[in-house]
């Protein structure tokens, strides 16, 4: 049956707010570093009002966070098919960084290369150091094949960037 | 450049991705109504859709059958002319007055000028081709009907009202015909195979 917003009852309303304040916040960071700041965002915000409206069949599941993230995934690459296929990820000079040395200018671009499920292990591990667990939870995905778009995609990072072979260590 | 790809994915997030700001609940609320909303009108203009689509193909079913029961068959030897109901359609849709030829005797006139009132009635193209006994198909207008002829000598036709029907391609007075009034079914047109007498 079809919940509706007013006749939620209040715990599950609350249980719904705890389970929004977890999960919102790698939620948004996966979805962003797969669609990009923009849709990733929106992305973000659909599926979060999906879990409201499906919650008592969502709470049920075991990992809840990781089936929305799919969800939105799968959603977000349909709805987005006409865009470019690439993350709009923002580039280097917009952070006021570059000088600095922090990181390579052409690594946005090289990051928007990658395929999305690589970009995303990539920024969730290396960018926001998720533990592998925590990654592979959040993207829905086992430990093996996190560790695969990984290692791809750090792979491709490098050969995007040309980085030679004794600094991939 | 001296730090790792790693390290540099780390400083690029914590830069540029890490500034898009929290998704908050009211904002979810709110789009879980928007949504809905959108839900709601999508679903009336997917049924809107859907009756629309209904409706053309009834009225194309209509049209089609009411275009079928217009002509006299389409086949050159079936089915037989009797069982087609006459019909005003064809007449009344297209304001078409258009005189069909008995085509008969032998091989047709072809170098013969036509009647002068069937040529007047209808610049239109028309053609007939005859079969070895029974049935003759008369053509025009993109309509096909059939002439039957039995061995009394007899032609019967079934056409829609208002098709000037001439007779007697250059064996016959020009100008010699009919034309059908609304309803009227032609069931006695008597025509010689050869030139000479009807």
């Amino acid at each position: 049956m079809r919940t509706t917003e007013g006749s939620r009852p209040a715990e599950a309303s609350a249980e719904f707010v705890t389970f929004f304040e977890e999960v919102e916040p790698r939620l948004r960071l996966a979805l962003v570093a797969r669609f990009g700041e923009q849709d990733g965002r929106e992305a973000t915000l659909d599926a979060l009002a999906y879990a409201w409206e499906h919650w008592d069949r969502l709470k049920s599941t075991d990992n809840p966070a990781g089936y929305l993230y799919r969800a939105a995934a799968r959603a977000g690459s349909r709805s987005r098919r006409s865009r470019a296929r690439t993350a709009m990820l923002p580039p280097a000079a917009s952070s006021g960084l570059r000088d600095q040395g922090d990181f390579e200018p052409r690594l946005p671009e090289a990051l928007a290369s990658l395929s999305a499920n690589q970009r995303t292990a990539v920024v969730l591990v290396h960018g926001w150091h998720y533990s592998l667990t925590e990654a592979a939870a959040t993207l829905g995905m086992s430990l093996s094949t996190l560790r695969t778009h990984l290692g791809r995609g750090l792979s491709r990072l490098r050969d995007y960037l040309e980085v030679p072979d004794d600094q991939a260590d | 450049m001296t730090k790792l790809i790693e390290d540099q994915v780390g400083a690029y997030a914590t830069a540029c991705l890490g500034s898009v700001p929290a998704v908050t609940l009211d904002e979810v609320m709110a789009t879980v109504g928007q949504t809905r909303r959108i839900s709601t009108r999508r679903r009336r203009s997917r049924l809107a859709l859907v009756g629309a689509l209904a409706c053309s193909i009834v009225l194309v079913v209509i049209a089609v059958g009411l275009a079928g029961r217009s002509s006299i068959g389409g086949n050159s030897s079936h089915p037989a002319v009797s069982s087609v109901p006459s019909t005003t359609l064809a007449i009344s849709r297209f304001g078409v007055v258009c005189g069909y030829e008995f085509f008969v005797g032998g091989p047709p006139a072809v170098d013969r000028a036509p009647p002068a009132a069937a040529a007047r009635k209808c610049p239109l193209t028309t053609s007939t081709s005859q079969t070895e006994e029974s049935t003759i198909v008369l053509t025009g207008n993109g309509k096909r009907y059939l002439a039957h002829f039995d061995s009394q000598r007899l032609w019967t036709a079934k056409l829609p009202a208002g098709v000037y029907l001439a007779v007697g391609w250059g064996c016959y007075p020009p100008g010699e015909g009919f034309v059908l009034k609304a309803g009227e079914t032609l069931t006695d047109v008597r025509v010689s195979t050869g030139c000479g007498v009807p």
